[in-house]
């Protein structure tokens, strides 16, 4: 198998909130040892609910966090420790695209300067008329038209400013595009146009895609694998098709049955599974199986220890219930 | 006789820019102990026409037009005073009609316990004592399902999470037992597995308190679930109306078709290509008396441009506005 792209070795990221004067200093395990691997020309959709930790991860990805423990290997690199011109290598190769199209655009800059800061950054032309050049052709490639290189981010509708932010993202040719949430602030019309882009874009590229959303029908529909986060745990990871139709995982299997699907027929005969309770507080997380709490099919065994992320069939799930 | 019938009702609002038609000429019944889903993108128009229905439309906005009923008995703004009007509303709003919104933290009070909260309505509307409506907010909150109501009531909003919130929300709105409930978008603010729980108390509910539901929402997913009679907005108009069945197995107006061929569905196997509708939806400020859907449809004709399209009806509950329904264009005559 061709070389990973993107290694994640027990990533953990841990907040510190609280303390003070006297005061006791609580720690937010947002992400709690997760491993994955991503290759090159693959979608990896993250998913999960409010607060499991799947921003965190990805914004650990692309250094706006630094890691409390873990490695994380770029194209075999660990990036943890970089620093100098290796750094400028790795934000090159890898870049995000944000959730709200509107506060991610400066608003004082024009679409053109938008796009031509990273070339300006890591000097990637050498004339102002070849960096024009290839803005024009970012932006046509994004489906914007050249001649609004010198228009101001506010001219534009939520869908075509988050094209802008793209058009951005693939200015300097990463390997590695982290997405989170792109499509979240879009109305249902404006989605499938973003979504069918960064297709094209993937197919015209072959860049890889981190692809963190809540909105499970989408993510199923673009990734070729999906891992499903809970609590800052990774709990299964498995191709797309067959992690959907086949979960294993109770909380998978949760998950999935809550997606409401637009058919009625469908939607009226589906047996759903109603989890009961709410997420527990990443401050104070159960002991052992961290889903224990919510779990229909909870064990003794599951609150002395946790479960490792083991390989069951061809996917990969965290649960005693796979235990030979 | 339908429960909430609103018969041409127009909402403008007055900006420095000029008007905004929000809500244009839309018509919609809505029947005893049904669920109707309203369905539409942002600006689209769907809750400021239950915001004007309620009553609660922000100072610039005006209804220049329109009819609205409930059981029988008329509300339409411009037949009366001011005065008149506010006092026929705040004896309707949270007793015959309630409204459930979308951000449960800012619709209750941050510095008021659930009880003063929930007694509120209870007290406004009836004519009991504060001990009988104290036990009665318990009884509803037991009935939302909420656990151990007896000691929850004593607490603080914070001191809930969002769907719990949104529980409560939906015990305040079922107080005075509504003959219609308006929910605007209630379960966007929640995760999945919260708003499968939200939606499954919504549906059970629905059997047992027989009051009409009106959702707004932008979800497919989510009025396919729970709806009985959906209504597509666009535009400011209702573009098209039917049976949750009607509109997704046999969509008529083109926007409908678009819409259902831009959402993933994720019981398909095989994967499908997502067909997004091209343009973005139309500015309402100043909008011509014409389809509204034009700009972005594939199959425009030229008297698109010219005209409001006429109501076309398939069945009794099944209607539609194309000038693509008119029998002239299935000819194929354009004009």
């Amino acid at each position: 198998m061709a070389e990973p792209i993107l290694k994640l070795d027990g990533l953990k990221v841990y907040f510190n909130i609280g303390g003070g004067f006297r005061r006791k200093k609580d720690i937010v395990k947002a992400v709690d040892g997760i491993s994955l691997e991503i290759f090159p020309g693959e979608t990896f959709g993250l998913v999960g609910e409010s607060g499991c930790g799947k921003s965190t991860t990805g914004r650990a990805i692309v250094k706006i966090y630094e890691p409390t423990d873990g490695k994380i290997y770029v194209s075999g690199k660990d990036i943890t420790k970089i620093k100098g011109s290796e750094l400028k290598q790795f934000k090159q190769d890898v870049q995000m695209i944000f959730q709200d199209p509107y506060a991610s655009l400066n608003p004082r800059m024009t679409v053109g300067e938008i796009i031509k800061e990273p070339m300006d950054i890591h000097k990637i032309y050498q004339t102002e008329k070849e960096k024009e050049a290839r803005v024009r052709e970012l932006l046509e490639l994004v489906g914007l038209k050249p001649d609004h290189i010198r228009r101001y981010p506010h001219e534009f509708s939520g869908g075509q400013r988050q094209r802008i932010g793209i058009a951005r993202t693939l200015a300097l040719n990463p390997k590695l595009v982290v997405c989170d949430e792109p499509i979240s602030a879009l109305d249902v019309s404006i989605q499938a146009q973003v979504i069918n882009l960064l297709e094209k874009i993937q197919a015209e590229m072959g860049i890889s895609y981190l692809f963190i959303a809540h909105d499970l029908s989408m993510v199923k529909h673009i990734s070729d694998r999906i891992g499903v986060m809970y609590l800052g745990n990774l709990v299964e990871i498995g191709d797309s098709d067959d992690l959907y139709h086949n979960p294993l995982h109770p909380y998978t299997e949760a998950l999935l049955s809550s997606v409401p699907i637009p058919d009625p027929d469908v939607a009226k005969s589906k047996e759903r599974i109603i989890l009961q309770g709410e997420l527990p507080s990443p401050i104070d997380p159960p002991s052992g199986c961290v889903f224990r709490t919510r779990c229909p099919k909870a064990m003794e065994k599951c609150s002395q220890c946790k479960p490792e992320l083991k390989k069951v069939k061809d996917r990969m799930v965290a649960c005693f219930l796979y235990d030979e | 006789m339908a429960m909430l019938d609103i018969k041409n009702l127009s909402t403008e609002f007055v900006t420095d820019d000029g008007i905004v038609q929000a809500v244009r000429d839309v018509s919609i019944q809505v029947e005893k102990g049904e669920i109707l889903g309203i369905v539409g993108e942002s600006g689209s128009g769907k809750s400021q026409t239950m915001y004007t229905v309620m009553g609660l439309l922000a100072s610039n906005g005006r209804v220049s037009e329109g009819e609205i009923t409930i059981d029988g008995k008329d509300i339409s703004p411009k037949n009366y005073s001011k005065k008149e009007y506010d006092k026929i509303m705040s004896d309707i709003r949270g007793n015959e009609m309630a409204m459930i919104f979308q951000d449960p933290m800012t619709f209750l009070n941050p510095v008021l316990k659930i009880e003063t909260q929930l007694i509120e309505p209870i007290l406004n509307h009836n004519d009991i004592s504060k001990k009988e409506a104290i036990e009665r907010a318990i009884e509803l909150m037991r009935r939302v399902g909420i656990p151990s109501p007896e000691q929850r009531i004593k607490q603080y909003p914070f001191q809930f999470s969002g769907g719990m919130r949104q529980r409560i929300i939906i015990a305040m709105a079922l107080a005075c037992n509504p003959k219609v409930i308006i929910a605007d978008e209630p379960t966007t603010a929640l995760d999945v597995t919260i708003q499968a729980q939200v939606l499954d108390l919504i549906a059970n509910l629905k059997n047992e308190i027989d009051s009409s539901i009106i959702m707004i929402t932008h979800d497919l997913g989510v009025v396919a679930s729970i709806c009985d009679r959906i209504a597509i907005m666009y535009g400011g108009k209702i573009v098209e109306t039917g049976t949750a069945r009607e509109i997704f197995y046999n969509p008529k107006h083109p926007y409908t078709k678009g819409l259902l061929s831009c959402i993933a569905n994720p019981e398909d196997r095989e994967k499908k290509e997502l067909h997004p509708i091209p343009g973005s939806p139309p500015d309402l400020l100043n909008i011509g008396n014409w389809c509204p859907f034009v700009d972005r449809c594939e199959n425009a004709m030229k008297v698109c441009k010219k005209s409001m399209p006429e109501k076309t009806e398939f069945s009794n509950t099944h209607s539609c506005m194309c000038w693509l329904m008119h029998p002239l264009a299935k000819e194929g005559n354009g004009e």
